[in-house]
C-alpha cells in the first residue's frame, strides 16, 4: 500500500537523485582529470573513482531508479534504496578522508537521515520480505 | 534397595532407538568391553603406567580402589592403533563385510554449506588445532569397529543399564546406554572421536489415582540442550512413541539423542573465543533493541536467534534410517541390567572409560562412567535427575492440586501477616499525624515536630511498600485461585510452555542449497588464503586495499549464495551510518548541540501554542 511514509520516501529519493546530479555536474566542472599525477597510482585511481563525477552520476541514476520502483512498490525497492544510502555514505566517507570537499557533510547527513527513515516501521512494512521469498534463517 | 517392579517398569517404557545408516557402534554391555581393555594410570609428569593388561581386567578389578596421587587419571584403553598392513587389510575387508552400511552414508549438503563464512574460518582453525591437541588417532575408530564387530559376531546382544529413582512423588526411569566408541569426527564430520560413550534417556512417571504409574515427561541427553529444554511431555507431538515406548533418534557417531529424525546443526563454542562471542551477542542484542522489527513485522530476536559468528558448526545426523533397536523392532534389547544395588564398577571407578588423550578441550578424552564427570565429580543427571531436566520446580500431576492449595494457604497466611503489619503501621501513622497537627503553632516544639515528620515519612514509605506487597500477593492469590480451578477441572498446562530453545532439525528450506553453494563453501576459505598469498607476493603495496576488495567480493558472493543480501546490505549500511554520524559529531559537535536545543525549544513552543489555541 502506498502510504504517506512511502510517498515521502519516494520524494526524498527523487530529491537525492536531483542533488546528486547537481553534485556530479559540479565535480565534472571542478575536477580536471589532467590535473591528476601520471602515472596514476592505485590510491590515485581510487581517489579519482570516488571523487569523479561518474561515481556521483551513477548514484544519481540509482537514486532515480530507486524512487521509481519505490513508487511502484516493487519488493526490491527497499533493499535498493538502502544499498544506495550505503554507497553514498561510503563515497562520502572516502571523500571525507581524502579531500573533504564542502558537500561531503551533506552527503553524510542526508545518508544518515535516509537510513533512519528507511528503517521506519511504516516504510519497511510496505516491502515485506515474503514478497521476494523469505530468506532462510542461517547461522552466521 | 530396588523395588520389585522396577525391572517391569523399565521394560514397559524402554526406548526404541533408531540409528542413522552408517552407524558402527550400538549399545553394549560393559563387561565384554572391559575384558577387551587394559587399565592405565597417568600421573602428573610421568609416563602412563599400565595397571592391568588386556584380558586380565574384569569389572571387579576395575572397581578396585587403590590410592593414587593427586592429579592422577585412570583410564581404559580399548584398542591399539593399527599397523599399515592391518589398515590395508581392514580397508579391503571393509568393502566386503560389516562396514557396508558405513559406505552408504551420505552426508548430504555439507555442514560447511549450511553455515557462514566466519564459522567456516573458525572451523578451519579448529581442524588445524587438532594437530596440536591430544587426539584419538585416525585409525582408532576403524580398529574399534573391528573389535566391536568381532564381539557382535560372537553374540549379537544390545544392552542398556536401568536405574529407577523415586523422588518427590516422581518415579524416574533412567536408561543408560554404553557404546564402545564415538566416531563422530572420523565417521560423520563431527567435532570429536573418543573411546567409549555413555548416553542416557529418562522417563518420568507419576502416580494415577488407581496407584499405577503413568508417564508424564521424557528427557534425552543431547549436545546443546540444558534443563527444561531437555524434556518433552509424553503427549507432545514432537515425541514419537510406539505404544509405551518413546522413540529416540540417535546421532550418527555422536549417539546424542533427538526427538525427531533429521540433521541437527550443533555449535561448539571454543573457550578462548568466549569473550568475542559474548561481545558479538551483545552487539546483536543492541541492534535488535534499536531496530526490533524486520520487514515482515517480526521481532528481530527470531531473526538473529541462530546467528552465531564464532562458534564451530557441526551437523549431527540423526536420520533414523539405519538399524532400529527396541521392542517390536528388528533388534530387541537383551534383559536390562539394573544399577540397583549400585554395582562397584559404577560407584568406585571414577576414571575414564577409554583413551585419555590429554586434549585441553576434553572433546577427544573418553567420558567417565554413568555416575561421574571426567573430573570425578558426580554427574548432575545421576544425583539430581529431576533438576537435570528442570523438573525440580514441577510437582507430579497427582500432587499438583495439593501443591497449589498448599501455596494458597501459605499465601493467605502471608497476606494476614501483611494486613496486620499494615494496620499496625497505619495506626502509628495516624498517631503521628495527630501529633503533627497538635504541634502546629507551637514554635518551642519545632525540633520534636521535625523528628515526628521524619518518622512519619519513614512509616509512610514502609506502609507503601507493605501495601504494594499486599497488592502483589492478592494478584498472585487470584491467579493461583484460577489456576487451582483449572487443575481441579483436570486442565493441563501448555505442553511446550517450558521450552525456551527447542533444538530443531534443519528444515528442507534450509537444506535447499545448490551444488554451487556446496562448492563455494568448500573452496571459499582456501580462495581467501590463496588470494592473500598472491597479493603479498605480487602486489604487496596494495595489501590493505587488495585484501579489503577480496574480502568484500567474497562476502558479497557468500551473501548472494545464501540469499542473504538484504541482511548484508542492512549491516553494511548501518555500520557506515554509525561511522558517518561519528564523523559529523566530531566535526560539528557544538552546532549539533545547538541545533538539538533549538529544535527542542521550537517543539515545546509549538506544543504549548497548540494547547493555548484549544
Amino acid at each position: 500500500m502506498r502510504t504517506w511514509s512511502v510517498k515521502i520516501a519516494t520524494f526524498l529519493l527523487c530529491l537525492q537523485g536531483v542533488g546528486l546530479i547537481i553534485l556530479a555536474y559540479y565535480a565534472f566542472t571542478v575536477l580536471a582529470p589532467e590535473a591528476l599525477p601520471t602515472p596514476l597510482s592505485f590510491s590515485g585511481f581510487l581517489a579519482l573513482l570516488f571523487t569523479s563525477s561518474t561515481a556521483l552520476a551513477c548514484l544519481a541514476a540509482l537514486a532515480l531508479v530507486s524512487a521509481l520502483i519505490f513508487l511502484l512498490l516493487r519488493p526490491l525497492a527497499w533493499t535498493l534504496a538502502l544499498l544506495l544510502q550505503g554507497l553514498m555514505l561510503l563515497l562520502g566517507l572516502v571523500q571525507y578522508f581524502q579531500a573533504k570537499p564542502f558537500y561531503v557533510y551533506f552527503l553524510l547527513g542526508f545518508g544518515i537521515f535516509m537510513v533512519i527513515y528507511l528503517y521506519n516501521p511504516d516504510v519497511r512494512a510496505a516491502f515485506p520480505l515474503e514478497a521476494r521469498g523469505a530468506e532462510p534463517e542461517v547461522t552466521a | 534397595m530396588s523395588h520389585p517392579d522396577d525391572l517391569a517398569l523399565l521394560r514397559r517404557f524402554e526406548p526404541i532407538i533408531r540409528y542413522t545408516r552408517g552407524e558402527w557402534f550400538f549399545p553394549m554391555d560393559v563387561e565384554r568391553y572391559v575384558q577387551m581393555c587394559s587399565l592405565w594410570v597417568k600421573q602428573p609428569n610421568r609416563y602412563p603406567m599400565r595397571i592391568a593388561a588386556r584380558g586380565d581386567l574384569t569389572l571387579a578389578k576395575l572397581a578396585d580402589q587403590r590410592p593414587f596421587p593427586m592429579g592422577a587419571v585412570r583410564y581404559l584403553k580399548f584398542v591399539n592403533p593399527l599397523s599399515i598392513t592391518e589398515m590395508a587389510a581392514l580397508q579391503l575387508q571393509k568393502r566386503l563385510s560389516f562396514e557396508h552400511d558405513a559406505e552408504s552414508f551420505d552426508s548430504g549438503p555439507g555442514r560447511l554449506a549450511r553455515v557462514g563464512y566466519s564459522s567456516r574460518l573458525i572451523d578451519a582453525l579448529f581442524s588445524l588445532s587438532l594437530l596440536a591437541r591430544g587426539r584419538v588417532p585416525g585409525d582408532t575408530a576403524l580398529a574399534a569397529a573391528r573389535a566391536y564387530h568381532h564381539l557382535l559376531e560372537e553374540e549379537e546382544r544390545y544392552t542398556y543399564y536401568g536405574r529407577v529413582v523415586r523422588r518427590f512423588g516422581w518415579t524416574v526411569l533412567q536408561y543408560w546406554f554404553f557404546y564402545a566408541f564415538n566416531n563422530w569426527r572420523s565417521g560423520f564430520y563431527g567435532a570429536n572421536d573418543h573411546e567409549s560413550d555413555w548416553e542416557m534417556v529418562c522417563v518420568y512417571l507419576s502416580e494415577c489415582e488407581d496407584g499405577r504409574s503413568h508417564p508424564v515427561w521424557v528427557a534425552y541427553a543431547s549436545h546443546d540442550a540444558h534443563g527444561d529444554d531437555l524434556r518433552r511431555h509424553w503427549d507432545d507431538p514432537e515425541l514419537e512413541r510406539v505404544g509405551d515406548h518413546p522413540v529416540v533418534y540417535s546421532g550418527a557417531g555422536s549417539h546424542a539423542s533427538h526427538f525427531q529424525p533429521g540433521e541437527y546443526l550443533t555449535e561448539l563454542e571454543l573457550p578462548f573465543l568466549h569473550p568475542v562471542t559474548r561481545f558479538v551477542d551483545r552487539l546483536q542484542g543492541l541492534w535488535q533493541r534499536v531496530w526490533p522489527y524486520d520487514n515482515n513485522g517480526n521481532n528481530g530476536e527470531a531473526r538473529w536467534s541462530s546467528f552465531s559468528l564464532f562458534r564451530v558448526p557441526f551437523v549431527d545426523y540423526a536420520r533414523g534410517d539405519g538399524r532400529v533397536i527396541g521392542p517390536g523392532a528388528e533388534h530387541s534389547w537383551a534383559a536390562p541390567e539394573l544399577l540397583e544395588p549400585l554395582p562397584a564398577w559404577v560407584s568406585h571407578y571414577r576414571g575414564l572409560w577409554g583413551l585419555y588423550t590429554r586434549d585441553p578441550l576434553s572433546g577427544e578424552d573418553a567420558p567417565a562412567g554413568p555416575m561421574y564427570n571426567r573430573d570425578g565429580a558426580v554427574r548432575r543427571a545421576w544425583y539430581d535427575p529431576l533438576g537435570w531436566a528442570g523438573l525440580d520446580k514441577a510437582p507430579p500431576p497427582h500432587q499438583r492440586l495439593m501443591q497449589v492449595e498448599s501455596r494458597q494457604s501459605d499465601l493467605r497466611a502471608a497476606k494476614a501477616r501483611l494486613q496486620a503489619q499494615i494496620e499496625e503501621k497505619s495506626y502509628e501513622l495516624t498517631g503521628l499525624g495527630v501529633e503533627m497537627d497538635a504541634m502546629q503553632g507551637n514554635p518551642h516544639l519545632a525540633q520534636t515536630r521535625k523528628a515526628v515528620l521524619h518518622r512519619a515519612a519513614d512509616v509512610t514509605a514502609e506502609l507503601n511498600a507493605l501495601k504494594a506487597e499486599l497488592a502483589a500477593k492478592e494478584t498472585l492469590a487470584e491467579s493461583l485461585g484460577r489456576y487451582a480451578a483449572r487443575v481441579a477441572r483436570g486442565e493441563r498446562d501448555p505442553l511446550r510452555g517450558h521450552i525456551r530453545r527447542p533444538h530443531q532439525p534443519t528444515t528442507h528450506a534450509e537444506l535447499r542449497l545448490n551444488r554451487f553453494a556446496e562448492a563455494w563453501a568448500a573452496i571459499s576459505i582456501g580462495l581467501l588464503m590463496i588470494g592473500f598469498v598472491l597479493i603479498v607476493l605480487f602486489a604487496r603495496q596494495y595489501l590493505f586495499w587488495g585484501l579489503g576488495l577480496l574480502l568484500t567480493v567474497l562476502i558479497f558472493i557468500e551473501a548472494g549464495v545464501r540469499s542473504n543480501l538484504t541482511r548484508l546490505i542492512s549491516s553494511f549500511t548501518g555500520g557506515l551510518a554509525i561511522l558517518a554520524a561519528l564523523v559529523l559529531i566530531f566535526e560539528f559537535f557544538w552546532q549539533i548541540v545547538i541545533g538539538i536545543v533549538l529544535i527542542s525549544g521550537g517543539y515545546v513552543m509549538w506544543e504549548n501554542l497548540r494547547e493555548l489555541r484549544r
